[in-house]
């Protein structure tokens, strides 16, 4: 018996999009967190630039898998243990993905127009975005919990494991 | 190219403290599961009746379509107390309709089900899942 290790199912969608905006988008928290410390160099004109630029591929992502994550949703609920996990991972994830979405857009807008002084624009963002960070772990953590403890979207071996034979 | 080169740098940074985030999420999530299987005894509230099977408790909802989702055969139910019940169709589920002439039930179909009718639904309970038995429009 061959083993039905068919990876092309629109639940798995889901993480494979997932971790790119995670990554991104912790990595713009942690980078502009990072630049607060440094003052008026180079080097934080580039931890800046590239804060944003994770950002901004992160919020992309992030909204990616929200749309992957609603079609897993539908497919796993009907698996699970406690569909209501699945529902707080969702919710959580889009608050998040909002606050990033919302923090980059800010971001633009007093760069180009200086509403408030430089220093002051840096920690709203960077406080926004550790807000943001601190509402996509606990959506991963959800997350981790539908697939480690129930087993969302994962392959049931049979006993003997004949299928891997 | 500096900037290229950093942020390359940088973005495999964050794909590292990715790695490590979710793995201790999981590790946390692992360390929480359960090792001892939970009975399904307790009664459901907010039920009209609850049962116990070999596969599962029955419980029986009576309330208020709030939601349907036709493209996930899903529907949410509100019991009068406000609580809110999501059941998705499988399909073993039988749904009927009381005919008001007759007093009988007829058969019917989810396409038949609208926000705001009164319905009762029988699912089996599988952990909090609730599997649709039938569901009657009343």
């Amino acid at each position: 018996m061959t083993a039905p290790m068919d990876l092309w199912r629109i639940e798995l969608l889901h993480p494979v999009t997932v971790h790119f905006p995670i990554a991104f988008l912790l990595g713009a928290a942690a980078i502009m967190v990072v630049s607060l410390g440094i003052n008026g160099s180079e080097l934080k004109q580039q931890l800046r630039f590239c804060s944003k630029l994770l950002l901004f591929f992160g919020v992309c992502g992030a909204w990616i898998a929200i749309w992957s994550g609603g079609l897993a949703e539908s497919i796993v609920n009907r698996v699970i243990c406690d569909p209501e996990v699945t529902h707080r991972h969702a919710e959580w994830a889009e608050r998040a993905t909002y606050v990033f979405t919302g923090a980059f857009f800010l971001w633009i807008g007093l760069d180009k127009y200086n509403a408030v002084s430089k220093r002051m624009a840096e920690w709203i963002i960077a406080s926004i975005l550790l807000l943001g960070a601190a509402g996509l772990v606990y959506a991963a953590y959800l997350g981790g919990e539908l697939v480690y403890q129930q087993g969302a979207a994962v392959y049931r071996t049979t006993e003997q494991c004949v299928e891997f034979e | 190219m500096f900037r290229i080169l950093s942020v390359i740098g940088l973005l495999g940074l964050s794909m590292g403290l990715t790695c490590e985030s979710i793995s201790v999420g999981a590790v946390v999530a692992y360390a929480q599961t359960p090792t001892v299987p939970v009975s399904n005894t307790v009664p459901v509230s907010n039920t009209v009746s609850v049962s116990n099977t070999m596969s599962g408790s029955e419980s029986v909802i009576s309330g208020k379509v709030h939601k349907v989702v036709p493209s996930e055969r899903e529907i949410y139910v509100i019991t009068p107390d406000g609580k809110k019940y999501e059941y998705y169709f499988n399909k073993d589920t039988v749904v009927t309709k009381v005919n008001a002439d007759t007093n009988t039930a007829v058969p019917s179909s989810f396409e038949d089900l609208r926000k705001d009718m009164k319905v009762i639904v029988t699912a089996r309970k599988i952990g909090k899942r609730l599997d649709p038995l039938t569901v009657s429009i009343e």
